[in-house]
């Protein structure tokens, strides 16, 4: 339960902080971000439980709207995260066998990617909107590709510190 | 280790091949006569043409042709001449804008049905 609480205090951290870095202002859309918080979110599905990452997934957009006070980026938060959640439950059992981590990583971006846009289109009620689908479907399959990438290294430490910890 | 990462390169590769193919398909089998050429003048729609007729109209002393698919201004009055200069709209999202004489000639897909007020799922 702490263990989960701690990856949540990372997974808003990391969000705060890309919602800092200015990267949204190349996209006339709220809530486009690189999505390394997923990082997050992914580590406690891994390491602590499903649930946990649940939490996670449900909490996190909702401290954002906290900070940021928009509603519409948290609808596109939240129907991305909860996407991208389903996609990593479904495809944590190819982890080890078929993908890496990077691979996981990149099914879930390009969900949270359509999640998202999905919400924009029915908040704005804008269908031309699908139009953007292939450009974020490429560029979050990246950015979720470097974030699982990223996962790659620091798993294997985590899992030790992990392993401790219980003991 | 190192056939998982080629796997989620490959997966990568793919996912980026499909959001470049699908456009791109689309806009190749996406038919001539779906499109329509509509012409403004000071914002209010003053005629559509479907790209598949051949007609010159002439609106506000400029002169749109549309013919083989593509519609183009050929002679107009405004002073800076522009608008001939501008490159043929043959595709969904061309246009051609005369400033001085407030004509557009903008190019949209299917104009049939409801338009603005279609809502997906």
């Amino acid at each position: 339960m702490s263990l989960c609480a701690v990856f949540l205090a990372a997974s808003v951290i990391i969000s705060f902080v890309e919602s800092m870095s200015g990267i949204n202002g190349f996209i006339p859309l709220p809530g486009v971000r690189l999505g390394f918080c997923n990082i997050a979110v992914m580590a406690c599905l891994f390491l602590v439980s499903s649930t946990g990452a649940f939490a996670i997934a449900v909490i996190r957009p909702l401290f954002l709207f906290l900070f940021s006070g928009n509603p519409v980026s948290l609808a596109m938060s939240f129907c991305g995260g909860m996407l991208s959640f389903l996609s990593l439950v479904v495809t944590k059992k190819l982890y080890g066998r078929v993908l890496s981590f990077a691979g996981i990583s990149c099914i879930s971006a390009v969900f949270h990617s359509i999640g998202q846009l999905a919400a924009a289109m029915m908040l704005m009620s804008d269908v031309s909107l699908v139009c953007y689908l292939p450009v974020f479907v490429a560029a979050s399959s990246v950015a979720g590709s470097v974030s699982g990438s990223v996962m790659n290294i620091i798993m294997p430490r985590l899992s030790k510190i992990q392993i401790t910890e219980v003991q | 280790m190192k056939k998982l990462y080629r796997n989620d390169l490959i997966l990568n590769l793919i996912i980026i091949l499909i959001c470049i193919a699908v456009p791109i398909t689309l806009s190749v089998t996406s038919h001539d006569e779906d499109k329509t050429a509509i012409i403004s003048v000071d914002g209010v729609v003053a005629r559509e043409i479907p790209l598949t007729r051949n007609e010159d109209v002439c609106f506000e002393g400029v002169f749109i042709t549309v013919n083989d698919g593509k519609a183009s201004v050929t002679n107009a009055d405004c002073p800076d001449g522009l608008c001939m200069k501008m490159k043929e709209a043959k595709n969904v999202g061309d246009s051609i804008i005369c400033v001085p004489n407030k004509v557009s000639v903008r190019i949209v897909g299917h104009t049939d049905g409801e338009g603005a007020d279609v809502i997906a799922g």
